[in-house]
């Protein structure tokens, strides 16, 4: 029966939208009330529970110190998603009317005994203490409603709000050492939060995209998609392509080998707070990839060292033009990703790679067209373990001392100048006065 | 033998040192320098408190380089205009072989020394160019062909690629930044001491403004010069003596 009601409710605020006279508007209410009072027993079997429970003062005193509402108001469980089942599905344990004892928790698993499982090996459902998620916390109560309707708290667009509810909350983040803060804030401005938020783009990733919805796992967890081996494949869900590219990568085969020290996915992206590579505030920004990200393992002398990677790969970049350039803002310059891909990175060694010998040539000419074969001759990161190298360093010491010689000599001329003729000047002022 | 000095038409007691022509030359040379030591070095030091204003503008750093190129195109044209002027005209002529060193200079530079170390009593007398400004001329010559010819390079590497191996570039982009040093510093040191902070000339000296130099400024800083031209017209020497 609950349409009935639903439809009469919807009449009457509509009606009320619309400015009808005061009367129909009563007169409205009134059938409304009417029809609840006369045929609620009927429509809720014996002794229907909205007897008492639609009352909005009605409490339960569960304890000497708690008492709490007991009230549900009965158009709105009517319709929710259950509103065609009776109380007593749920509230089992509802014996007598009115019955005196309170009410148990409602156990899910009746009809959801497949979700209940999962969640009950996921985090929420593993913690012991009285803050962690129920189906409740996320689903609603008497106002369930399905997640595909706008109004239900997992709808996408509602979704992340209802995980801040306790992520978002400082004493329940520090209770439980939560590592990361308020992943709502990062979330809301980055290219997954703007675009599904914002732009109302549902193939846009939210919270339940990367970490699962009834089975949340640790990321410590090997079975959590957010466990750090797991990310490129979460990431490629969606980011398909992308996903083929980096797990053929250098990157991507060390990932696969278990080398923590690669790099996946949200290493170089970030993850909560993930953005648009054209976003300046983006760490993969041309302008901004190779000193906030490349650099964070590329100049780390543990990782170099431990891996037997070439040194001095970022600061001979920062010193270069190319490095230069893009330090003073420039969106032409080639910056790491330029030469040696993005997810595409391989060993200069290996042929698929866009600064192999056979390759570079071409990868130079992307930016400078026709330039000369020349240019995959000897290194390209010029440090002065190589001869070519040690010339430019000889050369830019000869200079130095050049400088300090001429420039020097030519501070002790003028100095000497400067003290003669002062002297000169002082004495003819002295000689005159 | 054509006089680089020459008497200033509408004033007394003076010389044409520069003419126009030579001034011009001279203001388009430090008006592209300073600008090509602005666009160079902010490219080397986009952190230096005198970049950072600019950085934040989207386009800047197109137009650094956009600019870098323009004034050393203007750098280049009056450079090659310099070698067309020193050739082709007979002032031109004159002034280049007033600029080339001899072996006066040497003795100049070593007389100046023993003065500076109080070990002569009195200062050499100089020709129309002394020592000081000769080195400076011929140094400003020196790097300022390293300077075109790297700046070149670089600019053109896919050509200097056709001829040479990459770590070339690096090494021309080295020459062209310390090189730039050099003469900045030398610009700094040696040019603005002679044409400001030297206490005989300081505040300003003017003569490349108004091409003039005064009779008084011509005997104390190029007295040989001055001489000469008294001995050659002797009775305006004498008068311009008996005056005094």
């Amino acid at each position: 029966m609950s349409p009935v009601l639903v439809a009469l409710f919807l009449i009457q605020s509509g009606i009320k939208k619309n400015g009808a006279t005061m009367l129909i508007k009563y007169s409205f209410y009134f059938l409304a009330v009417a029809f609840t009072l006369t045929c609620s027993p009927w429509i809720y079997g014996q002794g229907s529970c909205f007897e008492c429970h639609d009352d909005p003062d009605l409490t339960a005193v569960v304890s000497d110190t708690l008492e709490i509402s007991a009230y549900v108001d009965s158009l709105i469980f009517a319709s929710s998603s259950h509103g065609e089942f009776e109380c007593v599905d749920c509230h089992v344990d509802a014996e007598g009317d009115p019955h005196d004892e309170v009410l148990g928790t409602v156990d899910c698993s009746a009809c959801h005994d497949d979700v209940m499982e999962v969640y009950h090996a996921s985090v929420h459902g593993d913690a012991s203490g009285p803050d962690a998620a129920s189906c409740a916390d996320c689903h609603g109560k008497h106002d369930i409603l399905s997640a595909s309707d706008a109004h239900s708290k997992v709808y996408p667009l509602n979704l992340a709000s209802t995980c801040a509810i306790c992520h978002a909350d400082p004493k329940i983040v520090k209770k439980y050492h939560i590592p990361i803060h308020d992943p709502l804030a990062a979330y809301r401005n980055s290219v997954h939060g703007i675009a599904l938020m914002s732009e109302e783009n549902f193939d846009a990733a939210t919270c339940t995209s990367c970490h699962g919805n009834h089975g949340i796992y640790s990321m410590k967890d090997p079975e959590s998609p957010i466990y750090w081996k797991n990310v490129p494949e979460t990431c490629g869900q969606c980011h398909g392509e992308i996903y083929e590219q980096f797990t053929e990568s250098v990157h991507g085969v060390a990932v696969e080998e278990g080398l923590r020290d690669a790099p996946v996915c949200t290493d170089c992206h970030g993850e909560h707070g993930v953005k648009s590579p054209e976003d300046p505030e983006s760490r993969v920004h041309p302008l901004r990839v190779s000193a906030a990200t490349c650099e964070r393992c590329h100049a780390s002398e543990i990782i170099t060292e431990r891996y037997g990677i070439a040194e001095s790969r970022v600061i001979t970049f920062e010193e270069s033009y190319h490095g230069l350039a893009i330090k003073g803002g420039s969106m032409e310059a080639a910056n790491c990703a330029s030469c040696h891909g993005i997810h595409n990175i391989f060993r200069s060694s290996d042929p698929r790679s866009l600064v192999h010998v056979a390759n570079l040539h071409k990868t130079c000419g992307n930016c400078h067209p026709g330039i000369d074969k020349n240019v995959s001759r000897g290194a390209v990161h010029l440090t002065s373990s190589t001869t070519p190298g040690r010339v430019v360093k000889y050369v830019k010491d000869i200079y130095i001392l050049l400088i300090v010689v001429v420039i020097g000599g030519m501070a002790l001329h003028n100095g000497a100048d400067f003290i003669r003729k002062s002297r000169r000047i002082v004495k003819k002022r002295e000689a005159g006065a | 033998m054509t006089h680089l000095l020459s008497p200033a038409r509408n004033g007394k007691h003076a010389y044409v040192r520069w003419t126009a022509n030579e001034r011009f030359q001279h203001w388009v040379l430090a008006v592209s320098f300073i600008l090509l030591v602005f666009t160079g070095f902010a490219l080397k030091h986009p952190d230096a408190w005198w970049v950072r204003p600019f950085i934040s503008v989207p386009w800047f750093a197109d137009a650094r380089s956009l600019l870098h190129r323009i004034f050393g195109g203007a750098f280049v044209l009056v450079g090659v205009y310099h070698v067309f002027y020193l050739l082709a005209t007979a002032r031109g002529r004159v002034l280049g072989k007033a600029f080339l060193p001899c072996r006066r200079d040497l003795s100049d530079f070593m007389q100046n020394l023993s003065y500076y170390l109080g070990i002569r009593k009195q200062p050499p007398t100089f020709g129309h160019f002394n020592y000081m400004e000769k080195a400076e001329y011929l140094a400003l010559i020196w790097g300022g062909v390293i300077m075109i010819v790297s700046g070149f390079m670089l600019w053109f590497s896919s050509l200097t690629l056709m001829f040479f191996p990459r770590w070339v570039i690096d090494l021309v982009t080295v020459v062209h930044l310390y090189e730039a040093w050099l003469a900045s510093l030398a610009i700094v040191v040696w040019h603005f001491y002679s044409v400001i902070f030297d206490p005989e000339i300081y505040p300003i000296n003017t003569c490349m403004v108004d091409g003039r130099i005064s009779e008084k400024d011509q005997r104390e800083h190029h007295f040989d010069e001055w001489l000469e031209l008294q001995s050659e017209d002797g009775a305006d020497a004498q008068s311009e003596l008996s005056k005094q």
